[in-house]
């Protein structure tokens, strides 16, 4: 039988069309940020887990002395001899110390070796500025030239 | 005096900055002389020790990072020992420093290290190596510099590794650490993909940590997001079922928002849209679009509407049919713009969801929507399509198309067919419109908002655009006029249709003859589209029910083309050319009636076509009528078999064989077909077919009996002249 359209006294109204859509949406990853503190609550939780469910880890015992040895000798000679204010000269840049910002007393000594560590960078600010004044600003350059 | 106190500044500085470091005992004589006002020392003393703790701190910090680089190499020989005890407490120790900030750093700043961190997780049994190598990874995961090296010493491959641990904080560690690389080191995707991260966290799924499941699924829609690999992967994983059951099962909000934009990256996956369909995702997805989350309804939604046109044969989505009706309500633009095409989707072709969408108010939420959307046409034109599907074939077909009306649609409707709406959004109110107009209480309320001019202005436009197409492309007819991705000829059909079904009522009729367009319908005789064909001889046919349009009709030449589509294949065609003809022929002698007939009855009988399979109904009707006006003298059916094998009229019985038994004879379509028609019928508006007054009686097909039927019948009445030229039925030089 010809197809006389749609179905049996229909064939006069209009055909049914159907659309595809295929939206995938933006690549969304910023609002994954969100999922951060998800993270650290999930490791915190397998953590304390762990603490609950595995034995308590080993302890230096006496087969583990020449470990123990070992790593006290690698310490001692990094160890300075005490804590003061002996200028620190450091080989291998490891972060700045000093603030990366611009003062009114002149260019901050040695050139600053930026680290991607923002929590440094933030210690620091808040430390000097808590108490910047001109004359120990320029007492703390001297320190570290 | 002075001298004394000059000697003593630098003590005095001394003992404000550092007391810590004076002598016991000894005693700096204060420069004080007025006791409210403070020396400068005084002054100086509280912010320089300050200044002095924050030094010292910093220092500290400064020595945990040289302690931490000094001890680096030490550790890597270490965590490189055969000795798998001294192994691990190697990697206790890496742990505990990567917890503080300065030697962190010192760790990522190692490649060696982390390399050696890599492969002691990686190679290592003892569970405690593992984890604290799994845990340092994870702390420098946090920082840019600590995800280049993980990536580069080939943590990734450990890591999914990992994925399979029974120990839970192996796990957790491994999956965000994984998140973080996915999230912010480049090539980290393709590089979990390549080491099979997709299945394992598809394996994953069966979890019920909440929190967990987040992660993972968050894992999946980053790697599957544009990359049709990842989607089949997923899909062979079995990832569309596992989805679905949380969707079902789980209310974490977060976790919900996670699974559905994977569901939503899958479901333009042709592969997996299936496959999410068939595992009840649509009524999954549908449980959530109530939820006060206005993220996770969307994302519902955008998976809802991708999957739809899957989906029109799912049961049991009431709710789902409920919910949208309802979100058509929504201040949202996307939810209503998603509302109205899933509706759109699922209402194409589907009997029931028609009907539910009407008997939960969804007509009247349509207009409405329409009416807000003014110009919007992402959401005009899927909420138009949606009515379109709602007022036709279906049970309440009718109620609907009042309803349109009753809730004040139809002004906006037709005005949507003006500027600036676009083709899409245009032809979708023309399909609409001859829906609605197969309501007659509608006929009026469409001409006075001003349908039928601007129908025939737009069926003019695409018929030109039609015509100027053919004419630039030489020899290649088969290339369309597109505009918007709407191709001219289907505008062409439409608003023919359109116009076919208003003129069904007189006044109608009037504006339509008085818009001069009867001859672009006689040029649509002329196409090569059936569908094209069929609306022109329709149009016509309701046209030439008044004898002012009979004539027009017949001055325009309409003769000759609805001659030839008498012999159209297409049933439909054949039958409004030859009503086109019988009204025309209305004022004209004896002798064309005859050849009229003559001409008609041959139609039915040449031998090269007959297939459908039976002969139509519909044209021994026509020969019937024809027979009564030329009044019970005429033999007729003599006439017309003279010269054969004596072939019996259509009524005359007896035990011929019937050709076209074989063939079968459909009893369904010429009734039907001809309703349509409604030849003579009450609505004609006063003409001389008064003989053709009498309502056609359609009576069953039963009542002719073909069995009786000739095999060899005659040929086509047209005769050669002197010069060998066939002439037609039609010429009147006799």
């Amino acid at each position: 039988m010809p197809h006389v359209g749609g179905g049996g006294g229909d064939d006069l109204a209009s055909s049914d069309e159907i659309k595809v859509f295929k939206d995938e949406g933006e690549e969304e990853n910023r609002s994954s940020e969100n999922l951060t503190d998800l993270k650290s609550s999930l490791v915190t939780e397998g953590e304390e887990d762990k603490n609950d469910q595995l034995p308590v880890s080993h302890s230096f015992s006496g087969s583990k002395n020449a470990l123990s040895s070992r790593l006290q000798e690698a310490i001692t000679t990094a160890a300075t001899p005490g804590k003061g204010f002996e200028p620190v000269s450091h080989s291998t840049p490891i972060g700045y110390v000093v603030s990366p910002y611009p003062h009114p007393n002149g260019t901050i000594g040695p050139s600053s070796m930026v680290s991607h560590c923002y929590f440094l960078e933030n210690e620091v600010r808040r430390r000097l500025v808590s108490t910047c004044c001109c004359v120990t600003c320029a007492a703390l350059c001297y320190l570290f030239e | 005096m002075n001298q004394q106190l000059n000697h003593t500044r630098s003590q005095r500085v001394r003992a404000a900055m550092f007391p810590e470091t004076l002598e016991e005992g000894i005693e700096i004589p204060s420069t004080q002389f007025d006791p409210s006002q403070p020396t400068a020392v005084q002054r100086l003393s509280e912010p320089s020790q300050m200044l002095k703790h924050a030094v010292v701190n910093l220092i500290n910090y400064q020595d945990d990072a040289d302690l931490a680089t000094r001890a680096v190499p030490e550790l890597i020989k270490l965590l490189n020992d055969e000795d798998q005890v001294v192994v691990s407490q190697a990697a206790m120790m890496v742990h505990q420093l990567s917890k503080k900030e300065a030697s962190r750093h010192a760790i990522m700043n190692s490649p060696q290290i982390v390399a050696a961190l890599v492969r002691a997780m990686s190679t290592s049994n003892d569970l405690e190596t593992t984890r604290c190598a799994a845990g340092t990874l994870h702390n420098l995961s946090h920082h840019r510099q600590g995800l280049l090296a993980i990536f580069k010493s080939g943590g990734i491959p450990a890591l999914v590794k990992l994925l399979s641990s029974p120990v839970e904080s192996v796990l957790f560690y491994a999956i965000t650490t994984l998140h973080n690389l996915l999230l912010h080191q480049e090539g980290s995707k393709m590089a979990v993909r390549l080491a099979g991260g997709l299945q394992k966290m598809v394996a994953l799924l069966q979890r019920n940590n909440v929190k967990f499941l987040a992660i993972v699924t968050d894992c999946l829609q980053i790697l599957a997001y544009g990359n049709q690999e990842s989607k089949l992967i997923i899909l062979a994983s079995g990832g569309p079922a596992e989805l679905v059951r949380i969707m079902r099962s789980y209310t974490y909000e977060k976790l919900l928002w996670t699974t559905s934009r994977v569901l939503k990256v899958l479901s333009v996956c042709s592969s997996n849209k299936p496959a999410i369909v068939e595992a009840g995702g649509m009524q999954a997805l549908s449980m959530h679009l109530g939820h006060q989350s206005q993220r996770l309804v969307l994302n519902c939604l955008w998976t809802l509407r991708n999957l739809s046109d899957a989906g029109t044969k799912q049961e049991s989505i009431d709710t789902l049919i409920h919910g949208l009706v309802q979100l058509l309500g929504s201040s949202d633009i996307n939810v209503v713009t998603c509302a109205a095409g899933i509706l759109s989707n699922l209402t194409c072709n589907n009997l029931r969801n028609k009907m539910l969408v009407c008997q939960v108010g969804g007509i009247e939420n349509l207009v409405r929507t329409i009416i807000q959307a003014g110009d919007r046409e992402e959401i005009t034109e899927p909420a138009v399509c949606a009515l379109r599907h709602l007022t036709s074939r279906h049970p309440e077909a009718e109620m609907a198309q009042n309803a349109v009306r009753l809730h004040y649609g139809l002004q906006v409707i037709v005005k949507l067919l003006h500027p600036p709406s676009r083709w899409p959004l245009i032809k979708a109110v023309i399909g609409l419109i001859r829906n609605l107009a197969l309501c007659p209480a509608n006929h009026a309320p469409l001409r006075e908002h001003g349908a039928i001019p601007r129908l025939v202005q737009l069926l003019f436009k695409s018929y030109q655009d039609t015509q100027r197409q053919r004419s630039s492309v030489a020899s290649n007819n088969s290339q369309s006029s597109y505009a918007d991705g709407v191709r001219m000829e289907e505008i062409v059909e439409g608003t023919a249709g359109a116009l076919h079904i208003l003129a069904r009522e007189a006044h109608n009729r009037a504006i339509i003859r008085g818009l001069q367009v009867i001859p672009v319908f006689v040029q649509l005789l002329y196409s090569e589209i059936e569908n094209v064909q069929r609306v022109g001889a329709g149009v016509l046919c309701e046209l030439a029910t008044d004898k002012e349009g009979a004539e027009m009709i017949e001055a325009e030449g309409a003769t000759a083309p609805l001659t030839e589509l008498l012999h159209s294949r297409n049933e439909g065609v054949a039958t409004y050319a030859a009503a086109v003809l019988f009204r025309m022929s209305e004022d004209k002698p004896q002798d064309y009636k005859k050849r009229l007939s003559m001409e008609l009855t041959n139609s039915i009988f040449r031998e090269e076509s007959a297939p459908w399979g039976g002969t139509p109904y519909s044209f021994f009707q026509a020969a019937d009528i024809d027979m009564n006006m030329l009044g019970p003298d005429e033999a007729y059916h003599d006439q017309i078999y003279q010269g054969s094998q004596g072939p019996p009229s259509v009524h005359s019985l007896g035990g011929r064989h019937n050709p076209y038994a074989q063939q079968g004879f459909d009893t369904q379509v010429p009734i039907d077909s001809m309703q349509g028609l409604d030849l003579g019928g009450p609505q004609g508006g006063g003409t001389g077919y008064a003989p053709m007054g009498t309502e056609m009686d359609l009576g069953s097909p039963s009542d002719l009996n073909f069995d009786t039927l000739e095999p060899t019948l005659p040929h086509p009445s047209s005769q050669q002249d002197a010069s060998g030229q066939l002439t037609a039925w039609y010429d009147t030089d006799l």
